[in-house]
Parts: structure tokens; sequence; C-alpha cells
């Protein structure tokens, strides 16, 4: 299997590091707006996370209640291709189109992770993912899915075979580290004229109380980064691949 | 069944998981988790920002005249076309509306909103193409763009920076 393939035009719309972690008890939201200053260098753009939470009660007479709640901060970077969340419950960094490369990617969370990190002061990461979504646009006509796809829904043959929407998730353990693969595949409105546009969105994930409290789970990383690639590479075939230009290794 | 048969059968496809995990292994706990996938991500957000902008647009083709009884014209093809294409650009350029509106002007309006500053783009049903923006109670900085792909990417990417500056 190939890995560490590098497409020149490779098919990610959102690349992600997310680490979700354990707060000291009590700690308030008003920790974080302490990042607030460091952060906003490079991400000016700040936005509230909200919790929506509902409640409709049947006992006696029937009520309905609905709560929000802010979980933390989303800042965007100027140009708008890069996020980060801090929260309450942990630390999303997202890049989005044009991906760069990997090493970017880690850096650049790893340098907010550490602003979060100083005033957040988490007792310990309790979930680590990196989460790939890409959106693959299969110029029009095609004949078969399956000749881009190697996991694709299967429909019987006794069925119409033409599809005009699906959206498929599949939980695949990870065994030997012990974490898990969620696989969401979903044929989304196509990006342009003429392509049927295919979102691959693969998120690979280890939830622990042992994940460490910094530097160890940044190598972690680096397994799930592997193993993503080997998913996407065991998810497309050849075909798919000549849509994304030439590869480097 | 002959025993070859047997013994070729692949592994069982279930596999029964941990609690630990699962994150819940229960089917109907997916889909929760599904919402809250697509809350993690920018690009699934913005996905569903999209497919609501189109579908308020494909509901403006439904509007009489008068429709805000100030005897305003719905929005007819021209505009609504060219709205279209500018979502599609929007789309590209990774910035959803917050929201599309019907103009009082005849039209349709794609608006943003960021805290104090708002800018929208304005598709005339006399085919015009119109862009606005300002902060809080600000003289509005309006101009018409050209109605060709680079020019609207230019005005995406101003409004882009209006909203983040």
């Amino acid at each position: 299997m190939a890995l560490h393939k590098h497409y020149a035009n490779a098919p990610i719309r959102e690349a992600l590091i997310d680490i979700r972690v354990e707060l000291l008890p009590g700690t308030e939201l008003s920790s974080l707006d302490e990042a607030d200053e460091l952060i906003r260098v490079d991400y000016p753009t700040r936005s509230e996370m909200k919790l929506f939470q509902g409640e409709i009660s049947l006992i006696g007479q029937a009520s309905a209640s609905a709560k929000q709640e802010i979980i933390g901060y989303r800042f965007s970077a100027r140009d708008g291709k890069q996020v980060v969340q801090t929260r309450l419950d942990g630390f999303t960094f997202s890049r989005l189109t044009p991906y760069e490369h990997w090493e970017a990617l880690r850096d650049e969370a790893k340098k907010l992770w550490r602003i979060y990190q100083g005033v957040a002061r988490p007792q310990k990461i309790t979930r680590i993912a990196v989460r790939y979504i890409n959106q693959i646009d299969i110029p029009l006509p095609m004949r078969d899915f399956k000749d881009f796809f190697r996991t694709f829904p299967d429909v019987s043959e006794d069925l119409p075979q033409e599809l005009g929407g699906f959206l498929m998730q599949l939980q695949i353990p990870q065994e030997d580290f012990d974490g898990m693969l969620v696989l969401t595949e979903a044929l989304v409105p196509p990006a342009r004229p003429n392509v049927a546009s295919v979102v691959l969105d693969i998120d690979v994930f280890k939830i622990s109380d042992n994940l460490g409290s910094g530097d160890d789970a940044w190598s972690f990383l680096e397994l799930l980064r592997e193993r993503k690639n080997e998913i996407f590479e065991g998810c497309i075939t050849d075909k798919a691949r000549e849509l994304f230009g030439p590869s480097v290794m | 069944m002959p025993l070859a048969t047997q013994n070729a059968r692949p592994p069982a496809i279930y596999l029964p998981l941990s609690g630990q995990q699962a994150e819940g292994p229960e089917f109907i706990l997916s889909l929760g988790k599904i919402r809250r996938a697509v809350e993690a991500s920018v690009y699934w957000r913005a996905l569903e920002a999209f497919v609501r902008a189109e579908a308020q647009l494909m509901e403006f083709s439904r509007l009489t005249a008068d429709w805000d009884s100030y005897e305003a014209e719905p929005p007819n093809a021209t505009a609504r076309e060219c709205a279209a294409q500018i979502l599609g650009i929007l789309r590209t350029s990774n910035l959803p509306p917050t929201r599309v509106v019907p103009s009082s002007e005849g039209g349709v309006g794609i608006c943003f909103v960021n805290g104090e500053a708002y800018a929208d783009i304005e598709s005339l049903n006399s085919g015009e193409l119109l862009a606005v923006m300002y902060t809080g109670t600000e003289e509005p900085h309006v101009w018409e763009i050209t109605q060709n792909e680079e020019s609207i990417i230019e005005a995406v990417e101003q409004i882009r920076g209006h909203l983040t500056s």
C-alpha cells in the first residue's frame, strides 16, 4: 500500500487535529479568554460556540424548554483558511483548502495548542483525533461510483441502481492501537456543473485516560496520520487517483 | 456445506465494541455523533449553510408581486440564476452567507454578518450586481460588480476582508 503520497490536486477540503481534554473541575469559560490576545494575532475573527439543549416534558401538562450555553470560541484566520477552536472540552485546529502538507498542519496546531494548554491547563487528554474531509469531484458522465471508490454502499441488483443521494457511516475498530475509524461517505450537492461530488470523511481517533498531557499525544498523532493515509488509499481506485494529478512520495 | 468452503469463510464482519472504543455503540447515538461531527467541521457547516441558501433561493421562485405588501417585484429568473452562480463562487471561496433574502428593490440579497460588520451582494432583476459593506452606523460603501467570475471573486475577497478586519 502506497503511503505518504502527496497529490498535486489533493481532494482535501479540511484537515483537522482534535484533542479533547479534561480540565480542573470548576474551570470557567473566562479562563479561555486569557488566550484571546495571543490567538487573535493571526486569527482575528472570534465567534462563540454554543450548545443548544432542549427538553420536552410530557408529565402533567406538556411543556418544552430550551437553553443555550457557550462552550468555547472559534477563531478564523484573515483568509478564512485556518480555524482554531478553544473549548472547555478541548481544542481543534482546522486547515481548509488549499491543503499544504502534514508538517505545516501539525506545527501550526502545536503552536496553538501550547497557547490553549497554557491557559486551560488540562489535567489530561482524553481523546485525540486526526480527521481529513475529502471532496472528490467525479466528472460526468460516469459509469459507476465503484470505478472510483473501493468502499461504497452496495445496492442489491434487484433494485434500481441510480443513486439520488446517500450517507454511509462505518465505525471500524483499529485494534492494534485500540482506536477507532469513523468513515463517513456521502453524496453532496455538486461543487460545480457536470461533476458528482462525494465526500470521504476519515476520522481516526483514540479514546483513553492514558494519552498523557502533551508530547506523548503529539507523537501518537503521527501514527493516526499514517493510518489516515492508509485508509484513504484503501478507499479509492487508480481511476480516482488520476483525478488528483501526479503524486510524489 | 463442504469443509473447504467453511474454512474459506471470511471472518465475522461484526465486531462487538468495548464502551471505551465506541463512545456508545448503539446506532441511535451515532445520529447525535454525526451532528457533532458536522458541528466540529468548518467544511460540513459551510456545506450545510450553502444547501440552506440554495433551498431559500429556490423558494423565491414562488414569490408573487407585492410579496412584501410594499409592491415589491419578486426576484426574476435572471436575478435567481446570477445569485446561484454567486453561491457557487462563495462555496469555492469557503465564505458561506448568513442568509439569502428577496430584495425589496427586486432581486436577491446574499447577506453576511459578523458582529457589527455587514456586507451583501445584491443580484437585481435588471441583471446588475451591487455590493454593500459597512460597520455599525458608518456610511455604507456601495459598488457595482461586473458580471464575470473574476470580478465576483474580487468582491467576495473584499467582503471577507471587511468581515474579518
